[in-house]
């Protein structure tokens, strides 16, 4: 798969395009009344198959650029750069066919890395036999449909039998990334995802709280919100609970509000991460 | 649009689901609902996977009342497999692809 097979004009054509679309304010304006699609800058309907087709890009990396644009929100005018950087990164002739490859072990390094550090054991079996197929994917040697299929079945064999909830989170990325990328677009946002909650529960298991804490203070807070049920019906569209919450017990809220936050900055962080290296990754690739 | 999916109406909805032999998957949406445009490209993935065996079918619920107080849809994303008309199968809720794939390969 080849980026912008037409050559340097078509290139010129799409990468204006998302241009004239962000200063039209069609892509994140300022009142976030418009989403951060790229893929709606190029194709009207937002039909990534389309933009595939008419970008030579792969439509996983589109979706992932996507998701990483919609964790980047908080800064608007860096998250418009992105998506023009973004679009105008890979060269005409680009051979973009095994980067989605190479950004799936990307994603089950960093998962292994992260579940070592914190966890200290070895992740999943089935993840590193998919692994092994996305590197001699990678390389140019092909598995065959069956041996895809085995993959995916044993990895949700083991999801099934999984008890434990942080481990069945290194499984579930193993049943996701059980595909030819070219053949599911959907494979890196969701691969990336799992990626990215595994970051929140890794912020979750470091942090100061214990899990107990934190389902005390759910308790906590599902009696507070049965205690000012007639305040709720009184006032419908006044009522607001983060605000009670903080009011009436704003010791409690403040550490809720900071462990949240962390773990919400972890997740943010690892989308970010990965969009900016598929950018790394279209970037480096050779040229048919 | 992706010409892998098609829509079905009150109206269509019955010939839609009882072709013969091919599996038909019905994704049950509306508008308003955030899991159902998340799902959407998964469905995409999987149509494209399976275009022999499988065919995808999406049916608005706000749009196409009748059909959907029929099939009692309480929750949506929810999808429903049919075989030669008949329901073999429902989901409710977002499903990874692998698992959407697994269960399409059931009914094969």
């Amino acid at each position: 798969m080849h980026a912008f097979p037409e050559g340097a004009t078509q290139k010129d054509t799409i990468v204006a395009s998302v241009a004239r679309a962000i200063d039209a304010g069609l892509f994140l304006d300022d009142d976030h009344t418009t989403n951060g699609s790229l893929i709606k800058c190029v194709v009207d309907d937002g039909d990534v198959r389309t933009f595939e087709r008419e970008t030579g890009i792969p439509g996983s990396l589109a979706l992932l650029a996507d998701m990483s644009v919609g964790f980047r929100t908080d800064d608007l005018p860096a998250a418009r750069r992105f998506a023009g950087i973004w679009i105008a990164t890979p060269v005409p002739g680009a051979d973009l066919t095994r980067v989605p490859n190479a950004m799936i072990l990307w994603v089950i390094d960093r998962a292994e890395q992260i579940w070592r550090s914190a966890f200290h054991d070895d992740p999943s079996e089935v993840l590193r036999t998919i692994r092994e197929l996305h590197a001699r994917q990678s390389s140019g040697q092909d598995p065959d449909r069956t041996e895809w299929s085995k993959a995916r079945g044993d990895a949700l064999a083991r999801t099934d039998a999984e008890t434990d909830d942080r481990r069945s989170l290194i499984n579930r990325m193993a049943e996701t990334l059980a595909w030819p990328p070219l053949t599911s677009r959907t494979i890196l946002s969701e691969g990336v995802r799992i990626l990215a909650d595994m970051a929140g529960a890794v912020t979750a298991a470091n942090a100061p709280m214990t899990q107990e804490e934190r389902a005390g203070i759910h308790r906590t807070m599902e009696a507070l919100f049965a205690e000012t049920e007639a305040e709720r019906d009184a006032d419908p569209e006044g009522y607001f609970f983060p605000d009670i919450f903080h009011a009436r017990m704003p010791e409690i809220a403040e550490r809720f509000t900071a462990d949240l936050n962390a773990q919400n900055a972890a997740v943010a962080d690892t989308v970010v991460a990965a969009g900016d290296k598929a950018l790394e990754l279209m970037g480096a690739a050779p040229r048919a | 649009m992706n010409n892998l999916i098609t829509h079905a109406s009150d109206a269509t909805f019955d010939a839609m689901t009882r072709t013969d032999g091919k599996l038909v998957l019905v994704d049950f949406w509306a508008d308003w609902c955030g899991p159902c445009k998340a799902l959407s490209p998964v469905l995409d993935d999987i149509a494209e996977s399976f275009p022999d065996e499988l065919s995808v079918v999406k049916l608005d619920i706000v749009a196409n009342e009748a059909t959907a107080a029929r099939l009692g849809v309480r929750g949506i994303p929810l999808l429903i497999f049919y075989r030669d008309g008949a329901e073999v199968e429902r989901s409710v809720g977002i499903l990874s692809k692998t698992r959407l794939a697994n269960i399409v390969e059931k009914h094969l």
